[in-house]
């Protein structure tokens, strides 16, 4: 069963595995090229990967989204949305794990639009920057990283009238 | 630059584990114990892009890339960059090697910009899940409308940069 699990959410995993493996069968040399190309590409950024997954764990556990996620209920209007967007930014963890934190700030109140923002401003990666910094550049990373922030409100905003008449 | 780059980079992570265990010892151990599980769940993700990076080097020719992602396609370019992050979605960790190659093999800015939004936003993978939890109508125009704006974004990044 776990086995079963894992396998379905890692299915690009699976399927890129089985890519190489006929691939190889195809074409050896070819095959072993591409695996020495893949291990440079990955310890090219070995350092950043080492230190973005300690950033990664500090950030998890000194940040906590809960004590800006007590304001939701309260606020609506621009306030609201602002304060989703931060949750969404400092949010932390696998892409699944935001849906049942959507859903508890639904059931506690939050509207629509806030739960929109959270999951857009989720874009957002700040233990993330670093490595962005290094293969993309500083332009590319301010450029990307500010209108994913100011994005997220807006969307929140269409959400809104979107689903208005519920 | 590299080097130098890595060195800061070092020299924060020391200083914020420093500042992390003067605070607290437990809350640092478990920060890296954290950190470290996280890295394993995200490890067999990033070998495999890091196999499918090789296997497209030597198996796709560069023109190929070009001819779907790059700038001569418009904005075809953004479309397709979308649809492909949106299904193939996995930990950001492993989009930003991913998308620097699409740039090395002169994919569109834009159309890369567009892939690394729709890689963490869109969700395609997730979306039973979200379903489930917040209601069809919230996940489908949810879904529809990050589509569309990763689209836009990364139009607008291809624009601006």
């Amino acid at each position: 069963m776990k086995t079963r699990q894992w396998l379905i959410s890692n299915w690009l995993v699976v399927i890129i595995a089985a890519l190489f493996l006929g691939l190889a069968v195809y074409d050896a040399a070819g095959a072993g090229r591409a695996l020495v190309i893949g291990a440079q590409t990955m310890f090219g950024i070995a350092v950043i990967l080492l230190t973005v997954f300690i950033f990664m764990g500090l950030f998890n556990v000194w940040v906590k989204e809960e004590s800006i996620a007590r304001h939701l209920g309260e606020e609506s209007g621009l306030k609201g949305l602002l304060y989703g967007t931060l949750i969404g930014t400092i949010f932390h963890g696998p892409q699944v794990s935001i849906f049942p934190f959507l859903r508890s700030m639904q059931d506690k109140g939050a509207r629509r639009g806030v739960l929109v923002a959270i999951v857009s401003a989720f874009s957002i990666k700040i233990p993330m920057i670093p490595l962005e910094l290094a293969l993309m550049g500083a332009k590319f990373t301010v450029v990307h990283n500010a209108l994913l922030f100011l994005t997220a409100p807006i969307l929140a905003v269409i959400m809104d009238a979107l689903l208005l008449d519920r | 630059m590299t080097a130098t780059y890595n060195i800061i980079l070092l020299i924060l992570c020391a200083v914020g584990l420093a500042w992390s265990a003067a605070k607290s010892p437990a809350k640092t151990r478990q920060a890296l114990r954290v950190g470290g599980r996280q890295f394993l769940n995200v490890l067999p993700f990033l070998l495999a892009v890091f196999v499918l990076i090789g296997v497209l080097e030597v198996f796709v020719p560069a023109r190929m890339i070009t001819l779907l992602m790059g700038n001569a396609r418009g904005v075809l370019a953004p479309l397709f960059a979308s649809l492909i992050g949106g299904v193939m979605s996995g930990p950001p960790a492993a989009s930003y090697p991913m998308a620097q190659f699409l740039l090395r093999q002169h994919a569109g800015l834009g159309a890369v910009a567009t892939f690394l939004i729709a890689w963490v936003a869109v969700g395609s993978i997730s979306l039973p899940v979200e379903i489930k939890l917040l209601g069809a109508r919230f996940a489908w125009t949810r879904w529809g409308l990050t589509l569309i704006f990763s689209i836009l974004c990364g139009v607008l990044i291809g624009w601006l940069l």
